[in-house]
């Protein structure tokens, strides 16, 4: 047991830094004039300076353009993750994914009103992404209530927010359009250290807080009954978890654009890989999920001479590898 | 004799019948014909005198050749959209005061209210083909138009005038385009290298470009200068350190500010950016580049990249003056 743990942990440090160099390594720059991550890396070690121009530009491009975007896909990976494996435990859905209480739409309908009336962006997805989960959650609470009434309210939420934001494409011009659905695709090539700054600290924290509960998930994917046996509040700690779910993804949501299935897929893979205990679940979500979506953002940007949105990347690699572990596995949903 | 003068009188009779439906088809013949951007063929016994028009380039062509007064119903974006509204406002009062009709938007016009305005001729945009059917099949005649390369817009300039009974204008105007792309040509015939330009998308899509195809790579080539982008592709996202390693001279953003470029330090090293030359097409209902309006886009470009922006933007005031009229010009419409 302690020698399969032992892997696991190497595994969560090993696999997002390989990911993250080979990330770094990659990209249209640097291959005219023959320069690498490597041959920058020895630049550096033999205490070179960047004097040459190239070397230069290449420091230019390593630093503030592909550092920031591996870093903002690792934490947007690791959210996004993260909030399905939450979210699916405490309402015991494995059709729950971290879209489940309205963020996305909600968000998507704050930012085409940022694009119409020249708002914010980030800001007005943040807000609108939340107000969108603290609808879900009044239209939803039913005191000793199922959770399915939150999942339903959420679907409305969703859908609501889905209606508004038809009405205002609707009533934008083309070019507009244009933007607000590009924006709903998810996209990472914007990333830069200011993406980062707006959204590394709320993520950071609520994943921070999540992982060092993430034993007490245990208890409440078993029912409130045991949350009580073992001396805790059901009440509370469910809405720690959510709140630091939908903060995450809103933070998502608001950096990148909405990446659809992520949050369904990734917990699921890692579900199937490693078991349902939710204290490695957590962890697993959120290293093999940065990863995951590192090497989905290689894909977008190197597959082809353009981008293509992570979103669609997302789809294409992350259903046939689903398929495959559901056919090599089972779901581990008992 | 008798069968012989019967067939003689069945021969004649055969004879002024089939020269009566010659004469039939004559109307017809004497009205307006034009082919559409789907290769129909849109009939007018005379020329149209409502129209309803959902496709905004061709709107505001309409204004320029002095039909606006023919204009019975617009799409419903131009109303609610402020970046239209401002200017329409000032083409028309129906528009200005909101009482126009508005049967649908762009992108989904309502064939109901269009058949209940009873309009002599409907324009939609070219993926409309489904709704024109519909509106044909009752005897409602449609031009589909596309406006998506220079040809098409100078075609559909001049059919929509022919349909619309404002041929001489159409005529003028295009005299005027001509004239505008002489003095273009003869401006960038004097430099040996053509300046090299990075065109982005309206509402911060940065890096989201054109490709080699559409009118804005159009109105680039126009302009005299050569777009960064060789993909055939329309639009392509691109990672920002492919615009580090294309080193353009110049940025033309469609309507987002140039801090948005100056603020990012990894961009330091393009020239657009050394160069202080990240310029935006604003407002942008002055620089569209589906109608012949091409010509200001165009223009500013070429001012931008050979370093006559001033001489440019008086050209860019003339003709908007003479596409619209002194009297709109007069009206603030311009300034």
């Amino acid at each position: 047991m302690g020698y399969k743990i032992s892997w696991f942990y190497l595994s969560c440090v090993v696999v997002p830094v390989v990911m993250m160099v080979l990330a770094l390594s990659i990209g249209p720059a640097g291959q005219e004039d023959g320069i690498s991550l490597w041959t920058w890396i020895k630049y550096m070690l033999e205490g070179q300076e960047p004097n040459s121009k190239n070397i230069s530009i290449f420091t230019n491009i390593l630093l503030n353009i592909r550092l920031p975007r591996v870093l903002l896909a690792f934490l947007v990976g690791a959210s996004l993750a993260v909030s399905g494996t939450v979210l699916q435990s405490i309402f015991r859905n494995p059709l729950v994914d971290s879209y489940m209480l309205g963020i996305s739409s909600g968000a998507a309908f704050g930012v085409s009103l940022a694009i119409v009336f020249f708002w914010p962006l980030y800001l007005l997805a943040f807000i609108w992404g939340l107000i969108s989960v603290a609808l879900t959650y009044l239209v939803g609470y039913v005191r000793h209530g199922s959770m399915i009434a939150i999942v339903l309210s959420g679907m409305l939420i969703s859908g609501l927010f889905t209606a508004l934001l038809s009405v205002v494409q609707f009533i934008s011009n083309p070019y507009k359009l244009q933007a607000i659905i590009q924006w709903t695709v998810g996209n990472l090539n914007n990333a830069s250290w200011l993406e980062l700054k707006q959204a590394y600290l709320p993520i950071i924290l609520s994943l921070l807080i999540t992982y060092l509960f993430s034993w007490r998930l245990n208890a409440i994917s078993l029912g409130d009954e045991a949350v009580k046996a073992v001396g805790g509040n059901p009440i509370r700690d469910k809405i720690i978890f959510i709140l630091c779910s939908s903060i995450m993804t809103a933070s998502s949501v608001a950096a990148v654009g909405i990446i659809g299935m992520f949050g369904l897929l990734v917990p699921h893979i890692v579900r199937m890989l490693f078991g349902a205990d939710n204290r490695r679940l957590v962890l697993g979500s959120l290293c093999f999920g940065g990863a995951f979506l590192i090497l989905i953002d290689i894909c977008s940007r190197a597959w082809l001479q353009f981008e293509i949105p992570v979103g669609i990347i997302t789809i294409l690699l992350g259903v046939p590898f689903f398929i495959y572990l559901i056919k090599s596995k089972q779901l581990n949903w008992q | 004799m008798r069968y012989l003068l019967t067939l003689t009188l069945i021969l004649l009779s055969a004879i002024s019948f089939h020269s009566c439906q010659s004469n039939s088809s004559t109307p017809s013949n004497s009205g307006i014909q034009v082919l559409d951007a789907s290769g129909t063929l849109v009939s007018l016994p005379v020329v149209a005198e409502k129209v309803i028009c959902l496709f905004e380039p061709i709107l505001d062509e309409l204004y320029m050749l002095g039909m606006g007064k023919k204009v019975q119903g617009i799409p419903l974006e131009i109303l609610s959209d402020a970046d239209y509204y401002q200017y329409y406002a000032k083409l028309d009062q129906r528009i200005f005061d909101k009482t126009i009709a508005t049967p649908g938007t762009e992108s989904s016009p309502n064939v109901e209210k269009i058949v209940s305005l009873k309009p002599d001729l409907v324009i939609l945009e070219s993926n409309q083909t489904k709704i024109a059917d519909r509106l044909r099949a009752i005897n409602i005649p449609v031009y589909l138009c596309i406006s998506q390369e220079y040809e098409n817009i100078i075609h559909e300039l001049k059919d929509i005038a022919l349909l619309t009974g404002a041929k001489a204008r159409a005529d003028s105007l295009i005299m005027k385009v001509e004239k505008e792309l002489n003095y273009i040509n003869e401006n960038k015939n004097h430099t040996k290298e053509p300046k090299r330009a990075y065109f982005t998308w309206a509402y911060g899509k940065i890096f989201s470009t054109i490709g080699q195809n559409g009118m804005m790579n159009t109105c680039l080539k126009l302009a005299g200068v050569k777009n960064v982008c060789n993909d055939p592709m329309y639009r392509v996202d691109i990672t920002p350190e492919r615009l580090i390693s294309w080193n353009p001279d110049l940025i033309i953003t469609w309507n987002d500010s140039a801090s948005k470029f100056y603020s990012r330090s990894e961009f330091q090293s393009i020239n657009a950016i050394k160069n202080r030359s990240v310029h935006n097409l604003l407002p942008m209902f002055f620089f569209n580049p589906h109608n012949i309006k091409a010509i200001c886009t165009a223009l500013r470009i070429n001012g931008i990249a050979y370093g006559n922006l001033l001489s440019a933007n008086g050209r860019i005031h003339d003709f908007l003056q003479f596409i619209y009229g002194e009297k709109l010009a007069n009206n603030g419409l311009i300034n």
